[in-house]
């Protein structure tokens, strides 16, 4: 799990989202709009995994975000 | 805030969205001076109760902060045995929520009107506030431009 968080966020850098990051930062508080949001999710899609509409839809942290994530 | 999105009945929406619609139609409606707003809710009723009408909601706590509502038919017309097919009625997301909450709205949509057997959805943007990058990167694809004129 701790690897996939990091990773989590190494894609998220990538994707030039800003700020301090850690497992309990809110989606919401990433900043990004609803097409930022959606290439964040292709992003993770690409680099680590997959995770379902319904799985991304109902994390509201990057914890619950890796933990979705099939990798 | 924590946003969530889930079904709920015209019924339990349309009180929480009364306060909502005004907003929603000041941002987009268009030719507001001759069409003025005024939401006929016994219309949805009907509908909702033949299972034509799909509400999602999106909210922050119990607050109302964004919806879908779609309309859903057992075939169209032209195409009676291609299956269920649905149109967009709403989508909207109060301004201070778009931070992702719009595209999770509309998956949260997609996920239920799979869940109704539509085969076939539609939605559609204004050109003055174009969604065509959010459609299509969530895999719509755009197929016509609508004319409207006043008579």
């Amino acid at each position: 799990m701790q690897h996939k968080l990091e990773r989590l966020l190494f894609v998220a850098r990538e994707e030039g989202i800003a700020g301090v990051l850690t497992p309990e930062t809110k989606i919401e508080e990433l900043g990004l709009d609803s097409l930022e949001f959606m290439s964040f999710l292709t992003s993770i899609r690409t680099e680590m995994g997959a995770i379902s509409d319904q799985d991304a839809v109902k994390a509201n942290t990057l914890s619950e975000l890796a933990a979705a994530i099939e990798c | 805030m924590s946003v969530s999105f889930q079904r709920e009945t015209w019924r339990d929406f349309y009180p929480d969205a009364q306060q909502i619609f005004p907003i929603h139609f000041r941002e987009l409606s268009l030719h507001q001076d001759e069409i003025p707003a005024g939401c006929d809710s016994e219309i949805y009723e009907t509908l909702e109760d033949k299972g034509f009408l799909l509400v999602i909601t999106a909210r922050d706590g119990r607050k109302l902060v964004g919806y879908y509502v779609g309309m859903v038919f057992d075939h169209h017309p032209h195409n009676k045995d291609a299956g269920r097919v649905s149109t967009t009625d709403m989508f909207y997301m109060l301004p201070e929520y778009r931070t992702g909450n719009g595209a999770k709205l509309l998956i949260s949509a997609e996920i239920h009107l799979r869940k109704f057997g539509v085969r076939k959805a539609a939605i559609s943007t204004k050109l003055k506030q174009d969604h065509r990058k959010l459609f299509e990167a969530l895999g719509w694809e755009a197929t016509d431009i609508v004319f409207h004129k006043l008579l």
